[in-house]
């Protein structure tokens, strides 16, 4: 393919690009922009953070075809006119830099926090950049030279914008290069699909080897992992924005499947009725996976520890799935039929997500994991009451995450001992031993839980 | 002593490179033209090789392959015992164990081809992972499975027990620890002519000099070696690139052109050294008045399936097994066995780490059980200046571990933290607080007689506008030595910062300084430096900056530049004994104590660290924005080894081999640490300074481990202190 691009506002145009070439081979490899990083290659560790479009992303979760028409900024293009920013100036004495390996995903993390109006406040501060591994500060120095950029970085407008883009650009021709790399040597076939209804045709034609390039956050992991077997994928690029609507009317909230966990966590609609979304939004992966990872796609992902899952189980959400011709509604509480098997259907994709405005008594999300960030929940519970009606959902614990019906019924009874709530449990849920935890652990832990949201909830 | 340039926060020498990315990291260098490189590792745990088998209709025109028959030299990795083969021929002792190697311009290509390799190995599905496996012998890797013993003595413990009051024994484990750098291991090899290049992210150049000269039957003059920037090395790049230099040499060999070597994250956690597992026997006895008359310890480290350096990190463990303790009656028992899994190497406290979760967790354990408070404990039996340690060496002046833990308890002001902690407890429903702290310390520099069979040479070179540049072996990886290095050759030749530079670090430009380790880097190369600016001072008597460069300039008439040189010289009053273990393990020690309070979630067993405070005598502080850096890194990293990291294995293979699942603390997990310094001065290291970059990865382990038994008044012995392994240890205890 032809690789349009703006990079640090210089244009280059690319010939002969693989359409599942990464990003963070054509700056590395082909345009020798080596000052970001790979540090995993699997998203994992923030060492490959640019900036794509104004939005965060990590340069080796995206693909060429992903990329194509877009501006960019790399560590290479916070020095401007031979001047630093005032952000790296503070990183060189702070201490925040000692191998320096992780420095220019931090850099760019934090660049980008602070350009959006971020605060001072420290657990702001640790979110935003929360993505980003560092192995040899400590992180508090990295922290005290973002807080102490502050107040020091202004940002004109437009800064960045295709304005200096109106140099001549750079030509490279790839064509005849043999030597070039994609994800991995099991080649993928990738489209760019431009509108609804291509994307369906698509959908059907490939069926079951169809996937959907949304943030891509699961898709390319897995490729890379030899674990994806699908072999064609449409890149969404170019309808995410008419899918990733958030809207409301006077009885529903509408979220389109492709917003990302970031628009979720900032949306006022969401903060007002959904909290519980939000709080998932924010603890899934780090704030890089956020502002890339789509709703739709962990839905669609279906894995057991898909963290916004329990969270749109207590509203009792709907799904709504479109198809060239049509559209169906789904309750999401039976869109999973077992270990990643869904109900849906050939040609059909998610299209939006629709959550029923109501009042609750109380809500509540939480998880465990094995630390505060980047983490897989070793088990979530999620709650919602409402008048008489309570719904609890678990992640992690099942071969999907579930509403817990067999505790809902006996949950608020006064009698209720912890050894019932056990053998109720057990009728809901087996959780098993994995490479994070043990089915015995997230049983207790489970249980405790839920014991302790019961104490809250009685008291209530 | 009032310094200028010493105790002063320059700005690194390293970091415009760094915050602009423009620092060349190995795989950031691209010839025009190369090969990648791959090795061809072993997909059983034990084993023995029949053979590799390329398959015969793949086109296998443009690849280069080699095995251990293009093998010039020896086919050994050297080190301290040099038992391991690059690539082995016949036996197999781990998974993803070298065999081969193959190399291709395109990395699709070269994936393409090893998948059309096959490697024929009779498979011995009988294998040891563990300690307690090798020591059931189940397998016999070796004979007995023992590598290596060792002992420490003192008075009779027999008697000590005897005459104890109480005595307390238990057993501690901890586990793997990746040092999880976030640059992989990477090299990049080449010939000239006759001369092998090999430029990568490394800690000691002249080891894998080493390496490669007996590999290749090559003199120094044939094996430059240069360094790349460091992506953290933190002891995973001090014996590995010794191995991947060799392997890229080799392919380079055939190549005929350059050969790169970058692990993927999987494989370097898969089959790259690791902190050594171990198992501690702990028993302390103590008198009627609670002092702490005998110890007793077996301490066992899981050496992997070769010994290679194992030894000097037994030792090491070993002589910070007895803690900051004055006790008359010892006896250490060290041993090294065989298990099949990569051969464990290096990293950050280097022994220590592991045998001071043991004796720091035992004492609490022991203050629990005689009902008398920890803190009162240590102090009953803190060693006192003019004490001495159990292997007999004397400590004079340089004994701070009353003096830290003074500042420490002033600092967190214990009365009222204890309160706050308690008034908590006693509201809180699902959370319990606690406080724990450990004493800990650590001897820099080689061990015993090593440094004078280093006998590292250093060097400053004078050129002609004055410039002073700095001739090390030793490489920045980040901790700072390049910057501390280049303050200390300032301040001893009264010139500003900013006339000295580094030379590249090149065994054809640099002398052998020594190898980067150790925490040896500032105190004893920082020394053998201020030594050669003597020389430098003593030739070319200039007073001041007025007169430097004109008398710079008359000294060296027509000639662009001169050299000084200077050899390591031990401090007179070291003594050691090898063969006994006995007398100055090392020159001095740095001296520290941890304080941590953490929160319990009674639900889920999760920790939250709350507060980590730090005091340590470091002696004269270089450089205090990059010290109190070095040890909050440590910190965090010994929180992770505290609480979250753990090699998980899957048939006899390492399984969670990723970001995802071995998990290292994120930028969330750690609060605000308060960290300071008591600068007592070492009068033997420069301007006063001593080793400070293993010390913070004592001590972390078990003052959390020492939090936890405050908040649940549970005793655990197992690293991780893991929510499973606590919930389990509360239920039982319940
Ligand atoms: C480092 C890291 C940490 C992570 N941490 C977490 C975590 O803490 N919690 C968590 O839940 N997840 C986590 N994830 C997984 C992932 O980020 C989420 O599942 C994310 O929401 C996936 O969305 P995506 O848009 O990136 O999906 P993609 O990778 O683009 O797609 C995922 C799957 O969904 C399908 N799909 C995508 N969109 C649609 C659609 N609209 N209709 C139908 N099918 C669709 C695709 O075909 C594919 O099968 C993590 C991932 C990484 C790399
Ligand atoms: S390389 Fe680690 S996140 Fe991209
Ligand atoms: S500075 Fe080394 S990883 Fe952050």
């Amino acid at each position: 393919m032809r690789l349009e691009l703006v990079i640090n506002g210089q244009r280059y145009t690319i010939d002969g690009v693989l359409e599942d070439r990464r990003l963070l081979d054509v700056l590395r490899e082909d345009l020798h922009l080596t000052g970001t990083k790979e540090g995993c290659g699997e998203g994992e560790c923030g060492a490959c953070t640019i900036i794509m479009n104004n939005e965060i992303r990590l340069a080796c979760l995206t693909t060429a075809i992903q990329a194509n028409n877009s501006e960019i900024l790399t560590i290479e293009g916070l020095e401007k006119d031979g001047k630093l920013a005032p952000i790296q100036e503070i990183f060189m004495r702070s201490g925040a830099v000692q191998c320096g390996f992780c420095t220019p995903g931090f850099l760019i993390s934090a660049y980008h926090y602070l350009k959006n109006g971020g605060s001072k406040d420290v657990d702001s501060i640790r979110h935003a950049v929360s993505g980003n591994f560092c192995r040899c500060t400590g992180y508090s120095k990295i922290i005290d030279g973002i807080q102490e950029s502050h107040d020091l970085m202004s940002f004109e407008k437009n800064e960045n914008s295709s304005k200096n883009s109106e140099k001549e650009a750079t030509f490279i021709d790839l064509t005849t290069e043999k030597k070039q790399n994609s994800i991995n040597s099991n080649k993928k076939n990738i489209f760019s699909v431009s509108t609804k209804e291509e994307l369906c045709e698509f959908l059907k034609k490939y069926g079951s080897e169809a996937g959907i390039l949304a943030g891509a956050t699961d898709i390319i992991p897995s490729i890379r992992k030899g674990g994806e077997k699908r072999l064609y994928f449409a890149d969404v690029s170019k309808i995410k924005s008419q899918f990733s609507e958030i809207v409301e009317d006077d009885k529903n909230i509408y979220i389109g499947a492709m917003a990302t966990f970031k628009d979720i966590q900032h949306n006022p609609i969401i903060k007002k009725h959904l909290f519980e979304l939000v709080h998932a939004a924010k603890t899934i992966g780090g704030y890089t996976i956020q502002a890339m990872g789509t709703i739709g796609g962990n839905i669609a992902n279906g894995s057991p520890a898909a963290d916004s899952v329990p969270a749109l189980l207590i509203y009792d959400a709907t799904i709504e799935l479109t198809s060239l011709n049509s559209k169906r509604e789904i309750k999401l509480s039976s869109f999973y039929l077992g270990y990643k098997k869904m109900d849906i259907m050939r040609g059909e994709f998610i299209s939006k997500i629709v959550i029923e405005k109501k009042q609750f008594i109380s809500t509540g999300f939480e998880e465990v994991g094995s630390r505060k960030a980047v983490f897989i929940s070793k088990v979530s519970l999620a709650h919602s009451l409402k008048d008489e009606e309570l719904i609890l959902a678990a992640g992690s614990v099942s071969a999907f995450p579930k509403r817990l019906l067999e505790v809902e019924k006996i949950f608020l009874k006064q009698d209720l001992t912890k050894d019932t709530l056990l053998e109720y449990l057990s009728k809901d849920v087996i959780p098993l031993d994995d490479i994070r935890s043990t089915g015995e652990y997230r049983q207790k832990t489970l249980l405790n839980l839920l014991w302790s949201l019961r104490e809250n909830l009685l008291k209530k | 002593m009032k310094h200028k340039v010493v105790g002063a926060n320059v700005t690194r020498v390293d970091v415009k490179e760094k915050v602009t990315g423009a620092a060349k990291y190995t795989d950031d260098i691209q010839p025009d033209s190369f090969y990648w490189g791959a090795q061809i590792g072993s997909n059983v745990v034990s084993g023995v090789l029949k053979g590799v088998i390329k398959n015969p209709d793949f086109d296998w025109s443009d690849f280069v392959y080699v095995d251990a028959s293009d093998i010039p030299g020896e086919n050994e990795v050297e080190s301290v015992v040099s038992d391991m083969p690059l690539l082995a021929t016949k036996e197999i002792r781990y998974w993803g164990q070298p065999i081969a190697l193959l190399a291709h311009r395109d990395k699709h290509q070269l994936e393409e081809g090893l998948k059309n390799i096959k490697i024929e190995i009779e498979e011995n599905p009988i294998y040891v992972s563990t300690i307690d496996e090798s020591l059931s012998l189940k397998k016999e890797i070796i004979p007995q499975n023992i590598f290596k013993k060792r002992k420490i003595e003192r008075g009779d413990i027999e008697s000590g027990f005897e005459n104890a009051k109480y005595v307390f024994e238990d057993i501690y484990y901890t586990p793997h620890q990746e040092q999880m750098y976030i640059e992989p291991n990477a090299i990049i090899s080449w010939w000239e002519g006759e001369k092998i290049v090999v430029k990568g992210s490394m800690q000691c150049p002249y080891y894998v000099q080493a390496s490669i000269k007996t590999v290749f039957h090559k003199e120094d003059k044939d094996v430059e070696i240069i360094q790349a920037y460091v992506g953290g090395a933190f002891g995973g790049k001090e014996d590995y690139p010794s191995i991947l230099g060799a392997h890229a040499a080799l392919l380079a060999m055939k190549a005929n052109e350059p050969v790169k070597m970058v692990y993927e994250r999987a494989q370097d956690i898969s089959i790259t050294t690791k902190r050594h597992p171990s198992k501690t026997t702990i028993k302390m006895g103590f008198d009627e008045n609670h002092k702490l008359t005998t110890l007793q310890m077996e301490f066992i480290l899981d050496g992997g399936s070769y010994e290679t350096m194992s030894s000097v990190i037994l030792a090491r463990g070993m002589l910070h097994a007895f803690g900051p303790y004055e006790i008359p009656n010892v006896k250490i028992d060290g041993i090294i066995v065989a298990t099949n899994t990569p051969p464990n190497g290096a990293f950050r406290g280097f022994g220590a780490p592991q045998s001071f979760f043991a004796t720091e967790s035992h004492i609490d354990y022991c203050a629990l059980k005689m009902g008398i408070s920890p803190f009162k404990l240590r102090e009953i039996n803190f060693v006192q200046r003019g004490g001495s340690f159990p292997t007999g060496q004397l400590l004079e002046n340089d004994v701070m571990i009353r003096e830290v833990y003074d500042e420490l308890l002033k600092r967190v002001n214990y009365p009222v933290l204890r309160k706050e902690i308690d008034d908590f407890n006693s509201l809180s429903n699902t959370k319990r607080r606690g406080f724990g702290i450990a004493t800990f310390f650590h001897g820099a520099g080689f061990t015993g007689s090593g440094e004078v069979r280093l006998a590292s040479i250093a060097g400053i070179r004078l050129d002609k506008n004055g410039k002073v540049a700095v001739l090390v072996a030793n490489t920045e990886m980040g901790q700072g030595a390049h910057t501390v290095l280049s303050q200390i050759v300032a301040e001893a030749l009264e010139l500003p910062f900013d006339m000295i530079y580094m030379e590249e670090v090149n065994t054809q430009k640099v002398p052998n300084s020594g190898p980067t380790v150790a925490s040896r880097t500032t105190m004893i190369v920082g020394e053998v430096l201020r030594r050669a600016c003597v020389k430098m001072r003593d030739a070319i008597k200039y007073n001041s900056l007025d007169d430097y460069l004109e008398k710079v300039s008359q000294y060296l008439g027509d000639k662009e530049s001169e050299s000084f040189f200077q050899q390591h010289l031990q401090p007179p009053k070291i003594k050691w004994d090898d063969v006994n273990y006995r007398g100055d393990a090392y020159g001095t020690y740095a001296w520290a104590i941890y304080g941590v309070e953490i929160e319990v979630d009674l639900r889920s067993f999760e920790v939250t660290l709350k507060n980590i405070i730090s005091v340590m005598d470091i002696g004269e502080v270089v450089h205090p924005i990059l010290a109190s850096g070095q040890i909050e890194g440590g910190i965090v990293q010994s929180m992770g080894y505290a609480l979250y990291e753990n090699i998980i294995f899957k048939n006899g293979r390492f399984w969670n081999a990723d970001f995802t699942n071995y998990i290292i603390p994120s930028i969330v997990d750690i609060p605000k640490m308060d960290v300071s310094f008591l600068n007592n001065p070492y009068s033997y290291g420069p301007f006063g300074a001593k080793g400070i970059g293993e010390l913070p990865m004592n001590g972390g382990a078990p003052a959390v481990n020492n939090a936890i038994k405050d908040a649940l008044g549970i005793h655990l012995t197992k690293l991780p202190l893991s929510p499973e392994q606590i919930m389990e240890a509360y239920e039982r205890d319940l």
